[in-house]
Protein backbone atom coordinates (compact mmCIF):
# COMPACT_ATOMS: atom_id res chain seq x y z
CA UNK A 1 0.00 0.00 0.00
CA UNK A 2 1.19 3.50 -0.77
CA UNK A 3 2.67 5.56 2.01
CA UNK A 4 0.37 8.52 1.36
CA UNK A 5 -2.80 8.01 -0.62
CA UNK A 6 -5.47 10.56 -1.51
CA UNK A 7 -7.47 8.47 -3.95
CA UNK A 8 -10.45 7.91 -1.64
CA UNK A 9 -11.12 11.01 0.43
CA UNK A 10 -14.24 11.44 2.53
CA UNK A 11 -14.78 15.19 2.95
CA UNK A 12 -16.59 16.57 5.99
CA UNK A 13 -20.09 17.70 5.20
CA UNK A 14 -23.13 19.24 6.79
CA UNK A 15 -26.69 18.86 5.48
CA UNK A 16 -26.32 21.50 2.81
CA UNK A 17 -23.09 20.02 1.44
CA UNK A 18 -24.51 16.51 1.44
CA UNK A 19 -26.53 17.27 -1.66
CA UNK A 20 -23.35 18.16 -3.57
CA UNK A 21 -21.85 14.73 -2.91
CA UNK A 22 -24.45 12.30 -4.20
CA UNK A 23 -22.78 8.98 -4.91
CA UNK A 24 -19.59 10.07 -3.15
CA UNK A 25 -18.01 9.18 0.17
CA UNK A 26 -18.29 11.70 2.96
CA UNK A 27 -17.90 12.06 6.72
CA UNK A 28 -20.85 13.55 8.52
CA UNK A 29 -21.09 14.33 12.20
CA UNK A 30 -24.58 14.57 13.61
CA UNK A 31 -26.55 14.53 16.79
CA UNK A 32 -28.69 11.42 17.25
CA UNK A 33 -32.38 12.30 16.98
CA UNK A 34 -33.79 8.81 16.63
CA UNK A 35 -33.07 5.18 15.86
CA UNK A 36 -35.47 2.72 14.22
CA UNK A 37 -33.84 -0.64 13.68
CA UNK A 38 -31.20 -0.18 11.03
CA UNK A 39 -32.04 3.45 10.40
CA UNK A 40 -30.58 6.38 12.27
CA UNK A 41 -31.74 9.99 12.23
CA UNK A 42 -28.94 12.49 12.67
CA UNK A 43 -29.19 16.24 12.96
CA UNK A 44 -26.31 17.65 10.95
CA UNK A 45 -24.20 20.62 11.98
CA UNK A 46 -26.44 23.03 10.07
CA UNK A 47 -29.63 21.48 11.52
CA UNK A 48 -30.79 19.39 8.56
CA UNK A 49 -31.93 15.86 9.38
CA UNK A 50 -30.05 13.06 7.63
CA UNK A 51 -31.21 9.45 7.50
CA UNK A 52 -28.41 6.94 7.87
CA UNK A 53 -28.74 3.34 6.73
CA UNK A 54 -26.64 1.48 9.27
CA UNK A 55 -24.45 -1.49 8.54
CA UNK A 56 -24.46 -2.72 12.08
CA UNK A 57 -24.99 -1.22 15.49
CA UNK A 58 -24.27 2.47 15.88
CA UNK A 59 -22.17 3.83 18.74
CA UNK A 60 -24.27 4.84 21.71
CA UNK A 61 -22.92 8.39 21.84
CA UNK A 62 -25.06 11.48 21.46
CA UNK A 63 -22.88 12.73 18.59
CA UNK A 64 -21.78 10.30 15.92
CA UNK A 65 -19.52 10.60 12.91
CA UNK A 66 -20.67 8.47 10.02
CA UNK A 67 -18.43 7.71 7.09
CA UNK A 68 -20.25 6.41 4.06
CA UNK A 69 -21.75 6.99 0.65
CA UNK A 70 -24.40 9.60 -0.09
CA UNK A 71 -27.54 7.98 -1.50
CA UNK A 72 -29.66 11.11 -1.76
CA UNK A 73 -29.61 14.72 -0.52
CA UNK A 74 -30.97 13.48 2.80
CA UNK A 75 -29.61 9.96 3.09
CA UNK A 76 -26.29 8.35 3.82
CA UNK A 77 -25.28 4.70 3.73
CA UNK A 78 -22.90 3.86 6.55
CA UNK A 79 -19.53 2.19 6.02
CA UNK A 80 -18.22 2.91 9.47
CA UNK A 81 -19.07 5.15 12.39
CA UNK A 82 -17.29 6.63 15.37
CA UNK A 83 -18.72 7.96 18.60
CA UNK A 84 -18.01 11.65 19.15
CA UNK A 85 -19.14 11.82 22.75
CA UNK A 86 -21.81 13.98 24.28
CA UNK A 87 -20.00 17.30 24.31
CA UNK A 88 -19.31 18.33 20.74
CA UNK A 89 -19.39 21.88 19.43
CA UNK A 90 -21.53 21.74 16.30
CA UNK A 91 -21.18 25.42 15.48
CA UNK A 92 -17.41 25.23 15.19
CA UNK A 93 -17.71 21.98 13.28
CA UNK A 94 -20.15 23.57 10.86
CA UNK A 95 -17.66 26.35 10.20
CA UNK A 96 -14.97 23.79 9.49
CA UNK A 97 -17.25 22.02 7.00
CA UNK A 98 -17.91 25.26 5.17
CA UNK A 99 -14.30 26.43 5.20
CA UNK A 100 -13.00 23.09 3.94
CA UNK A 101 -15.27 23.29 0.89
CA UNK A 102 -14.81 26.95 0.22
CA UNK A 103 -11.64 28.92 0.01
CA UNK A 104 -9.51 26.25 1.66
CA UNK A 105 -10.73 23.30 -0.34
CA UNK A 106 -7.23 22.53 -1.75
CA UNK A 107 -6.07 21.67 1.76
CA UNK A 108 -8.74 19.00 2.03
CA UNK A 109 -9.76 17.65 -1.33
CA UNK B 1 -11.98 35.52 9.11
CA UNK B 2 -14.77 33.26 10.10
CA UNK B 3 -16.25 32.89 13.53
CA UNK B 4 -14.60 29.51 13.98
CA UNK B 5 -11.10 30.82 13.44
CA UNK B 6 -11.79 33.66 15.83
CA UNK B 7 -13.00 31.14 18.37
CA UNK B 8 -9.75 29.24 18.15
CA UNK B 9 -8.97 30.18 21.68
CA UNK B 10 -6.74 27.71 23.43
CA UNK B 11 -8.46 28.16 26.75
CA UNK B 12 -11.61 26.54 25.40
CA UNK B 13 -10.01 23.15 24.89
CA UNK B 14 -9.65 21.16 28.11
CA UNK B 15 -7.37 18.45 26.80
CA UNK B 16 -4.57 20.97 26.57
CA UNK B 17 -1.90 20.22 29.10
CA UNK B 18 0.91 22.69 29.51
CA UNK B 19 3.72 20.46 28.33
CA UNK B 20 6.77 21.67 26.55
CA UNK B 21 7.44 20.35 23.13
CA UNK B 22 10.24 17.87 23.50
CA UNK B 23 13.10 18.84 21.29
CA UNK B 24 13.44 16.22 18.65
CA UNK B 25 16.95 15.43 17.60
CA UNK B 26 17.77 14.22 14.12
CA UNK B 27 18.07 10.53 13.65
CA UNK B 28 21.33 9.21 12.34
CA UNK B 29 19.61 6.02 11.28
CA UNK B 30 19.59 4.01 8.15
CA UNK B 31 16.20 3.56 6.63
CA UNK B 32 16.15 -0.22 6.51
CA UNK B 33 13.49 -1.89 8.53
CA UNK B 34 15.98 -3.84 10.58
CA UNK B 35 17.41 -0.70 12.10
CA UNK B 36 15.80 0.14 15.39
CA UNK B 37 16.43 3.63 16.65
CA UNK B 38 16.41 4.25 20.34
CA UNK B 39 13.13 5.76 21.30
CA UNK B 40 14.42 7.30 24.50
CA UNK B 41 15.63 10.30 22.55
CA UNK B 42 12.12 11.13 21.51
CA UNK B 43 10.05 10.01 24.35
CA UNK B 44 10.30 12.83 26.83
CA UNK B 45 6.73 13.98 27.14
CA UNK B 46 5.19 10.60 27.78
CA UNK B 47 2.12 9.35 26.09
CA UNK B 48 -0.69 11.26 27.60
CA UNK B 49 -0.02 14.91 27.53
CA UNK B 50 1.56 15.77 24.27
CA UNK B 51 0.15 19.10 23.40
CA UNK B 52 0.65 20.54 19.97
CA UNK B 53 -1.19 23.74 20.63
CA UNK B 54 0.71 25.05 23.64
CA UNK B 55 4.05 24.32 22.10
CA UNK B 56 3.21 26.03 18.92
CA UNK B 57 1.86 29.16 20.48
CA UNK B 58 4.06 29.50 23.51
CA UNK B 59 7.24 27.74 22.58
CA UNK B 60 7.52 29.28 19.18
CA UNK B 61 7.09 25.82 17.74
CA UNK B 62 5.31 26.68 14.59
CA UNK B 63 6.34 30.29 14.12
CA UNK B 64 8.29 30.81 10.95
CA UNK B 65 11.64 32.22 11.96
CA UNK B 66 12.32 35.73 10.81
CA UNK B 67 15.56 34.78 9.19
CA UNK B 68 14.25 31.88 7.16
CA UNK B 69 15.78 31.72 3.73
CA UNK B 70 13.37 31.32 0.91
CA UNK B 71 13.82 28.83 -1.87
CA UNK B 72 16.25 26.63 -0.04
CA UNK B 73 14.50 23.38 -0.79
CA UNK B 74 17.20 22.18 -3.16
CA UNK B 75 19.73 21.79 -0.39
CA UNK B 76 20.10 18.55 1.48
CA UNK B 77 19.71 19.26 5.14
CA UNK B 78 22.10 17.28 7.24
CA UNK B 79 22.59 19.55 10.24
CA UNK B 80 20.15 20.10 13.03
CA UNK B 81 19.00 23.69 13.24
CA UNK B 82 17.05 24.20 16.44
CA UNK B 83 15.93 27.69 15.52
CA UNK B 84 14.18 26.45 12.42
CA UNK B 85 12.43 23.42 13.86
CA UNK B 86 8.71 23.92 13.73
CA UNK B 87 5.69 21.88 14.73
CA UNK B 88 2.97 22.27 12.16
CA UNK B 89 -0.51 20.89 11.79
CA UNK B 90 -1.39 19.40 8.41
CA UNK B 91 -3.98 17.47 6.53
CA UNK B 92 -2.69 14.37 4.78
CA UNK B 93 -3.64 16.00 1.48
CA UNK B 94 -1.22 18.85 2.19
CA UNK B 95 1.61 16.39 2.76
CA UNK B 96 0.69 14.47 -0.38
CA UNK B 97 0.78 17.66 -2.44
CA UNK B 98 4.13 18.63 -0.93
CA UNK B 99 5.57 15.18 -1.64
CA UNK B 100 4.33 15.31 -5.23
CA UNK B 101 5.93 18.69 -5.77
CA UNK B 102 9.51 17.61 -5.12
CA UNK B 103 11.94 14.78 -5.72
CA UNK B 104 13.67 15.81 -2.50
CA UNK B 105 13.27 14.12 0.83
CA UNK B 106 12.74 17.54 2.39
CA UNK B 107 9.13 18.66 2.08
CA UNK B 108 7.97 22.22 1.94
CA UNK B 109 4.44 23.54 2.52
CA UNK B 110 3.41 27.17 2.13
CA UNK B 111 6.96 28.12 1.37
CA UNK B 112 8.53 26.73 4.51
CA UNK B 113 10.26 23.48 5.28
CA UNK B 114 8.34 20.81 7.09
CA UNK B 115 10.11 19.49 10.16
CA UNK B 116 7.81 18.23 12.91
CA UNK B 117 4.28 17.38 11.92
CA UNK B 118 1.07 16.76 13.79
CA UNK B 119 -1.84 14.91 12.24
CA UNK B 120 -5.26 13.93 13.54
CA UNK B 121 -7.00 10.98 11.95
CA UNK B 122 -8.93 7.79 12.35
CA UNK B 123 -7.01 4.52 12.49
CA UNK B 124 -8.21 2.29 9.68
CA UNK B 125 -5.59 -0.46 9.84
CA UNK B 126 -3.09 -1.75 12.40
CA UNK B 127 -0.11 -3.97 11.76
CA UNK B 128 1.83 -4.92 14.86
CA UNK B 129 5.32 -6.25 14.37
CA UNK B 130 7.99 -7.10 16.88
CA UNK B 131 9.79 -3.79 16.96
CA UNK B 132 7.34 -1.47 15.29
CA UNK B 133 3.62 -0.93 14.84
CA UNK B 134 2.31 0.45 11.59
CA UNK B 135 -0.98 2.32 11.62
CA UNK B 136 -2.95 3.62 8.71
CA UNK B 137 -4.28 7.05 9.58
CA UNK B 138 -7.24 8.43 7.65
CA UNK B 139 -8.20 12.06 8.19
CA UNK B 140 -10.82 12.26 5.45
CA UNK B 141 -8.40 13.98 3.07
CA UNK B 142 -6.25 10.91 2.56
CA UNK B 143 -4.52 8.03 4.29
CA UNK B 144 -0.95 7.87 5.57
CA UNK B 145 1.11 5.03 6.93
CA UNK B 146 2.37 5.83 10.38
CA UNK B 147 5.22 3.93 11.97
CA UNK B 148 5.61 3.80 15.70
CA UNK B 149 8.75 2.19 17.09
CA UNK B 150 8.17 0.22 20.26
CA UNK B 151 10.17 1.91 23.02
CA UNK B 152 13.06 0.07 24.60
CA UNK B 153 11.50 0.67 28.00
CA UNK B 154 8.25 -1.01 27.08
CA UNK B 155 6.25 -1.15 30.29
CA UNK B 156 2.67 -2.02 31.15
CA UNK B 157 1.46 1.58 30.89
CA UNK B 158 3.02 1.93 27.45
CA UNK B 159 1.38 -1.30 26.31
CA UNK B 160 -1.93 -0.17 27.71
CA UNK B 161 -1.77 3.03 25.70
CA UNK B 162 -0.91 1.14 22.54
CA UNK B 163 -3.85 -1.17 23.09
CA UNK B 164 -6.13 1.85 22.71
CA UNK B 165 -4.92 2.57 19.19
CA UNK B 166 -7.38 0.35 17.41
CA UNK B 167 -9.21 0.49 14.11
CA UNK B 168 -12.02 3.03 14.26
CA UNK B 169 -10.57 5.41 16.86
CA UNK B 170 -9.23 8.91 16.33
CA UNK B 171 -5.67 9.64 17.39
CA UNK B 172 -3.27 12.52 17.25
CA UNK B 173 0.20 11.70 15.96
CA UNK B 174 3.34 13.80 16.15
CA UNK B 175 6.38 12.94 14.10
CA UNK B 176 8.48 13.41 11.00
CA UNK B 177 7.70 12.62 7.43
CA UNK B 178 10.19 9.98 6.39
CA UNK B 179 11.15 8.76 3.00
CA UNK B 180 11.46 4.99 2.70
CA UNK B 181 11.45 2.81 -0.41
CA UNK B 182 10.19 5.66 -2.56
CA UNK B 183 7.27 6.13 -0.19
CA UNK B 184 6.62 8.87 2.29
CA UNK B 185 5.31 7.89 5.68
CA UNK B 186 4.98 9.39 9.09
CA UNK B 187 7.39 8.19 11.73
CA UNK B 188 5.55 9.05 14.90
CA UNK B 189 7.36 9.77 18.13
CA UNK B 190 4.07 10.23 19.92
CA UNK B 191 0.55 8.98 19.42
CA UNK B 192 -2.34 9.90 21.68
CA UNK B 193 -5.91 8.68 21.74
CA UNK B 194 -8.40 11.47 21.19
CA UNK B 195 -11.09 11.57 23.83
CA UNK B 196 -12.62 14.98 23.27
CA UNK B 197 -13.59 15.01 19.62
CA UNK B 198 -13.67 18.77 19.48
CA UNK B 199 -9.96 18.21 18.98
CA UNK B 200 -10.76 16.83 15.53
CA UNK B 201 -12.49 20.10 14.64
CA UNK B 202 -9.69 22.04 16.28
CA UNK B 203 -7.06 20.33 14.16
CA UNK B 204 -8.92 21.03 10.93
CA UNK B 205 -9.26 24.68 11.84
CA UNK B 206 -5.63 24.80 12.90
CA UNK B 207 -4.41 23.60 9.50
CA UNK B 208 -6.41 26.41 7.88
CA UNK B 209 -5.21 28.96 10.40
CA UNK B 210 -1.55 28.08 9.95
CA UNK B 211 -1.90 28.04 6.18
CA UNK B 212 -3.46 31.50 6.31
CA UNK B 213 -0.79 32.82 8.58
CA UNK B 214 2.06 31.57 6.44
CA UNK B 215 0.55 32.71 3.17
CA UNK B 216 -0.92 36.02 4.22
CA UNK B 217 0.60 36.98 7.52
CA UNK B 218 -1.29 38.36 10.46
CA UNK B 219 -2.01 42.06 10.77
CA UNK B 220 0.23 43.68 13.36
CA UNK B 221 -1.40 44.24 16.75
CA UNK B 222 -4.74 43.05 15.43
CA UNK B 223 -7.34 43.32 18.16
CA UNK B 224 -9.54 40.72 16.52
CA UNK B 225 -6.86 38.04 16.28
CA UNK B 226 -7.76 34.83 18.13
CA UNK B 227 -7.22 35.17 21.85
CA UNK B 228 -4.97 32.14 22.05
CA UNK B 229 -2.80 33.38 19.25
CA UNK B 230 -1.76 36.47 21.15
CA UNK B 231 0.46 34.37 23.41
CA UNK B 232 3.04 33.31 20.88
CA UNK B 233 2.22 35.71 18.12
CA UNK B 234 2.56 38.94 20.03
CA UNK B 235 5.98 40.03 18.89
CA UNK B 236 6.15 38.14 15.68
CA UNK B 237 2.75 38.98 14.32
CA UNK B 238 2.82 41.37 11.47
CA UNK B 239 4.19 41.53 7.96
CA UNK B 240 6.11 38.54 6.68
CA UNK B 241 9.91 38.70 6.73
CA UNK B 242 11.37 41.16 4.26
CA UNK B 243 8.25 43.29 3.98
CA UNK B 244 8.43 47.06 4.00
CA UNK B 245 5.15 47.55 5.87
CA UNK B 246 3.78 50.36 3.75
CA UNK B 247 0.61 51.60 5.37
CA UNK B 248 -2.55 50.89 3.43
CA UNK B 249 -1.21 47.82 1.62
CA UNK B 250 -2.25 44.29 2.46
CA UNK B 251 0.38 42.01 3.98
CA UNK B 252 0.71 40.20 0.66
CA UNK B 253 1.33 43.40 -1.32
CA UNK B 254 3.80 44.53 1.30
CA UNK B 255 5.55 41.21 1.05
CA UNK B 256 5.80 41.37 -2.74
CA UNK B 257 6.93 44.99 -2.63
CA UNK B 258 9.56 43.97 -0.11
CA UNK B 259 10.80 41.30 -2.47
CA UNK B 260 11.13 43.81 -5.29
CA UNK B 261 13.10 46.07 -2.94
CA UNK B 262 15.32 43.23 -1.80
CA UNK B 263 16.14 41.88 -5.25
CA UNK B 264 15.87 44.92 -7.48
CA UNK B 265 16.17 47.97 -5.28
CA UNK B 266 19.71 48.58 -6.40
CA UNK B 267 19.38 47.50 -10.03
CA UNK B 268 18.71 49.87 -12.88
CA UNK B 269 16.03 47.54 -14.23
CA UNK B 270 14.71 46.43 -10.86
CA UNK B 271 13.68 42.77 -10.58
CA UNK B 272 11.81 40.44 -12.88
CA UNK B 273 8.60 38.67 -11.97
CA UNK B 274 10.32 35.30 -12.24
CA UNK B 275 13.07 36.48 -9.86
CA UNK B 276 10.46 37.40 -7.31
CA UNK B 277 8.60 34.10 -7.70
CA UNK B 278 11.85 32.22 -7.15
CA UNK B 279 12.88 34.32 -4.18
CA UNK B 280 9.50 33.88 -2.52
CA UNK B 281 10.36 30.21 -2.16
CA UNK B 282 7.10 28.90 -3.52
CA UNK B 283 5.01 31.24 -1.46
CA UNK B 284 3.46 32.74 -4.60
CA UNK B 285 2.66 31.63 -8.11
CA UNK B 286 3.55 33.67 -11.19
CA UNK B 287 -0.09 34.70 -11.49
CA UNK B 288 -0.17 35.93 -7.92
CA UNK B 289 2.95 38.03 -8.41
CA UNK B 290 1.52 39.44 -11.63
CA UNK B 291 -1.67 40.38 -9.83
CA UNK B 292 0.29 41.95 -7.01
CA UNK B 293 2.45 43.89 -9.47
CA UNK B 294 -0.65 45.30 -11.11
CA UNK B 295 -2.06 46.39 -7.76
CA UNK B 296 1.25 47.89 -6.70
CA UNK B 297 1.55 49.76 -9.96
CA UNK B 298 -1.93 51.18 -9.50
CA UNK B 299 -0.95 52.23 -6.03
CA UNK B 300 2.14 54.00 -7.30
CA UNK B 301 4.61 51.66 -5.60
CA UNK B 302 6.18 49.96 -8.63
CA UNK B 303 6.99 51.04 -12.15
CA UNK B 304 7.97 48.93 -15.13
CA UNK B 305 11.48 49.32 -16.49
CA UNK B 306 12.81 47.65 -19.60
CA UNK B 307 9.78 45.45 -20.32
CA UNK B 308 6.59 44.19 -18.75
CA UNK B 309 8.47 41.58 -16.76
CA UNK B 310 10.72 43.99 -14.89
CA UNK B 311 9.64 46.35 -12.15
CA UNK B 312 11.27 48.64 -9.64
CA UNK B 313 9.97 50.32 -6.49
CA UNK B 314 9.10 53.98 -6.96
CA UNK B 315 10.17 54.97 -3.48
CA UNK B 316 13.29 54.09 -1.60
CA UNK B 317 12.88 52.07 1.58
Amino acid sequence: MQGINISAPAPRVNFELLGQHIGKRVRLVGKVEGVQGNSLQLRAADDGIVTVALRGAAPSDLFIEVEGTVDSPTALREESSTGFGSNFDMANYNELCKLSHGEFRPLFV
Amino acid sequence: TSLALQNLSLEAYPWREPERLVEVRPRAIDQSSTARPSMTTFYGAGNGGFDASASQFAGGGFMPSQGATAGGSAQKRSTYDSKNQTLRAFTIKQLYDAASATADDQLSVDGRDVTNVTLVGKITAVEEQNLVSIYTLDDGTGTMLTKYWIPEQDDALERQHRAEWRVGVYVRAHGHVNHFNREKMLVAFNIRLITDHNEVTYHGLQTIFQHLHLTRGLPAADATAPAGAAVGYGAAAGPLPGATAVAGLTPVLNDVLGLFHAIGGQNENGASISDVVARSGGRYTVQQIQDAVEALQNDGQLYSTKDDQHYKPCNAL
